[in-house]
């Protein structure tokens, strides 16, 4: 329910002292001139860089690959050295000596993203060496994290909204009509969870559920679920209806002032993930009206959206993984198509223990591949 | 090729392959206010075992005390990833047997580290992981997804139905197979955890077993280890130090098809429930009756000492058969004439929460070079007439083919996936 951040920081001091053939290469050394034939190709997820590089045809050169990314790499310059499986942090020193042609360097199992360069023996005609995506603050980065705020706004205003014509169907009686709109009412906070998760006790006060607190001060939706669905009734309400529209509209109001830094945007959108798989796939949170699916997509919906903002960042700095997360997120949405009725979902008891397994383990590959988004992110 | 650090120590490595580089590296944690932890260096690779060689390890290595057993369905339609999951697989193992930890060097602050760290501290503790391939690898649904449906080796059968099989589909089958064995449950289960792990988006867990208590030994000196029923189990198992019964009994050779087989061995898995209530509410002689053995002792029926020689012809005197005919040690026994290497592990998941028996028993694990001619006559034969039925159900199934060993650089199944051109 809440933002869950521990930090845990694993260090190792490494001294290296590299030989090959007799010769030293440089750890560290980034040069690409063909004088020093010493190179290191660093391996991002999921680039190189330099992307192109150059040496002396027939003359031997030592190329170090350095794995600077989450991802596991599978790095080879074909004809030359031997595919080679790196783990992050991993290095391979390889000394080889290229004729004076180009050669294909490309990553096995993400060259169909584009993580394609090239060894040139001779001139490097090719682009300039791409920059680090990680050193400079890009203007893009601050119009991701404005660009998310709005969105964050967007939603806690749909929020209200939609809790009031949910509240107003309880006031009127309306029993069909309040069942109807319990699902959609709770979208736009389940698209901000983690936001709302550091504001104050909002969570508990709007989310918990039965047995979470003490029966006297459970409030919510959920406390208000149960009179629907299990108590069947819209009388006796008022106290918690009260309490739900003053809880939204502090929740409405609180999110405006909040600074966010990019890389708690990545965070909670993976926390977004987390929930969706673990928690909601459970058909534990709307265990009376069995409107899950609902949350869980407002979960993914509000996931993607932070991670949509850092489009024009990532498609600069990172396009492949920006189309790699894009291409997954898209895959829940096909697992999740089935279950979609006119405007909403089927009740959820309708769903196998098959249909959830496969409903979990897409969302958990995403979640996967977002983790490792906010390495690559400015720090502020 | 590339070094590492052990789990918590200072390791000098040296590269191979003439691409090699030597590193001297040492670990350390810093926790998050800078504070260092100094891990002492560990100079113990006494628990390590080989992963490069002819064969898998795991099928022959002496049985270590615990087992965490995976079944994997890909998702990915492109054999090419299926492939780059096995080297990164292959990778990775090499890694933990060796006691280390994935990844090198530092984790940025905003990376999930490489390694998931539960074992962090723990020696290699003889570590070993097999990789295997269920039929599903090559037709699944009618469906040749990877090109490979040509590749199926005859002797990788769909298991036919057996007499009383109370299979459970969640729990059987699968696409590829992991078997962790070590003799520290966390060390298996971390090697399942970052194997599954670094195959998220290409494969996803089918089912999973947790074992304890090996219930074969497979090695000269290892005592015989008594099941759950209270009995020595796999007396006469077959022993890895028997080379040329495993060259005649477990390992593919070159006279088999096919041939990216050679040196492999075929993986039977079967999750057998002890009814053990029922069980302990039979008399003694009785279960002696059903098994053919003493129960204290291991010795045959008639006989003093565990490794007495089990004589079927014998009779009592009332002329019946010592060991009955239908006692569980004549039927499955080696002297039935087919010989197995039997590798399997007590299991418990708690409570059958509709009876609130126990639910434990056997997670039987058997390689073997054709289970037409060894798993499947002999399971015929026992399904039929085994006394010991009343008290057990196999409740999954599964059949993997687990390819030869591989040297340094290269990949478990890289006779079936060579490379395409790029």
């Amino acid at each position: 329910m809440r933002l869950f951040r521990y930090s845990f920081v694993l260090a190792f001091l490494v001294l290296l002292m590299t030989a090959c053939g007799g010769q030293a290469a440089t750890p560290g050394g980034t040069s690409t001139e063909a004088t020093k034939q010493n190179v290191t190709v660093n391996v991002y997820d999921n680039y190189f860089d330099p992307k192109s590089v150059s040496a002396t045809p027939q003359k031997p050169v030592v190329v170090t690959f350095v794995n600077k990314g989450s991802n596991v790499h599978i790095v080879e310059i074909l004809g030359l050295t031997a595919e080679t499986t790196l783990q992050p942090g991993g290095k391979v020193v390889f000394t080889i000596t290229p004729q004076a042609r180009s050669y294909k360097m490309y990553d096995e199992l993400y060259v169909s993203q584009g993580m394609v360069g090239a060894f040139v023996g001779g001139k490097d005609a090719s682009s300039p060496a791409q920059a680090n995506a990680t050193t400079v603050a890009e203007p893009t980065v601050q119009s991701a994290v404005s660009a998310y705020k709005t969105y964050v706004k967007d939603q806690s205003d749909k929020l209200l909204t939609n809790t009031q014509a949910f509240v107003d169907a309880i006031n009127k009686g309306d029993m069909e009509k309040a069942k109807a709109l319990y699902g959609t009412a709770r979208e736009g906070y389940e698209r901000i969870e983690p936001i709302a998760g550091n504001l104050g006790d909002l969570d508990p006060k709007l989310d918990a559920r039965e047995g979470d607190l003490p029966d006297s001060q459970w409030t919510g939706f959920h406390r208000i679920e149960k009179a629907l669905w299990v108590d069947k009734t819209t009388k006796g309400l008022d106290k918690y209806t009260k309490q739900l529209i003053v809880d939204v509209t502090t929740l409405d109001n609180g999110v405006e002032p909040l600074t966010l830094k990019p890389t708690e945007i990545i965070d909670g959108a993976v926390e977004l993930l987390n929930e969706a798989s673990h928690s909601k796939i459970k058909g534990e949170e709307d265990r009376y009206s069995h409107t899950d699916l609902y949350d869980l997509a407002a979960n993914v919906e509000g996931s993607q959206a932070a991670f949509i903002v850092f489009q024009s960042f990532l498609t600069k700095n990172n396009p492949a993984q920006y189309k790699d997360i894009q291409a997954k997120f898209q895959q829940i949405e096909t697992v999740l198509k089935p279950f979609r009725t006119n405007g909403g979902f089927v009740d959820y008891s309708k769903l196998t223990n098959d249909d959830k397994h496969k409903i979990a383990s897409t969302i958990d590959t995403v979640a996967e591949s977002l983790s490792k988004v906010a390495a690559n992110l400015p720090q502020n | 090729m590339s070094k590492r650090i052990t789990r918590r120590s200072l390791l000098v490595g040296a590269g191979t392959t003439g691409v090699g580089a030597a590193a001297v590296v040492s670990g350390g944690y810093a926790l998050s206010h800078g504070r260092t932890v100094s891990i002492e260096p560990k100079s113990d690779t006494s628990t390590v075992l080989p992963f490069y060689g002819n064969h898998q390890p795991g099928i022959i290595t002496s049985a270590q005390e615990h087992l965490h057993f995976a079944s994997f369905d890909l998702t990915t339609n492109d054999p090419t990833a299926v492939r780059g999951l096995l080297l990164i697989w292959s990778n990775a193992v090499a890694t933990m047997m060796k006691g280390q930890p994935l990844g090198e060097g530092t984790t940025p602050p905003h990376s999930p580290p490489a390694d998931t760290g539960e074992a962090l501290g723990h020696q290699a503790e003889r570590l070993t992981v097999t990789i295997g391939f269920g039929p599903t690898l090559f037709i699944k649904d009618g469906k040749d997804r990877y090109g490979l449906a040509a590749h199926r080796p005859e002797a990788l059968i769909d298991i036919p139905p057996m007499a009383g099989d109370a299979l459970e589909v969640e729990r059987s089958g699968g696409d590829l197979c992991v078997q962790a064995c070590s003799d520290n449950p966390l060390v298996a289960f971390h090697a399942v955890r970052n194997l599954a792990r670094l195959g998220r988006g290409l494969a996803v867990m089918r089912w999973s077993q947790l074992g304890f208590n090996r219930t074969a030994s497979t090695s000269k000196g290892q005592e015989t280890p008594r099941n759950l029923m209270g009995f020595k189990d796999g007396t006469n198992n077959l022993k890895g130090e028997d080379s040329s019964l495993m060259d005649e009994h477990i390992w593919v050779n070159k006279n088999d098809q096919p041939a990216w087989m050679l040196g492999g061995s075929y993986l039977v898995a079967r999750r057998i429930r002890m009814h053990l209530e029922s069980w302990d509410r039979d008399f003694l002689e009785d279960q002696q009756r059903v098994i053919g053995r003493h129960k204290v002792t291991g010795a045959p029926l008639g006989k003093a000492h565990e490794f007495d020689a089990v004589d079927l012809v014998a009779k009592d005197a009332k002329g019946e058969p010592l060991i009955h005919e239908n006692a569980h040690i004549r039927l499955a026994g080696n002297e039935s004439g087919i010989k197995i290497l039997r590798r399997g592990y007590s299991y418990t998941d708690g409570m059958d929460s509709q009876t609130g028996e126990l639910d434990a028993g056997l997670f039987f694990l058997a390689y073997q070079r054709d289970p037409r001619k060894q798993f499947v006559p002999l399971q015929t034969r026992l399904a039929q007439n085994d006394l010991l039925n009343e008290y057990i159900t196999h409740t999954s199934s599964a059949i993997f083919a687990c390819p030869g060993g591989i040297a340094q650089g290269g990949f478990i199944g890289e006779t079936l996936f060579p490379r395409q051109g790029v």
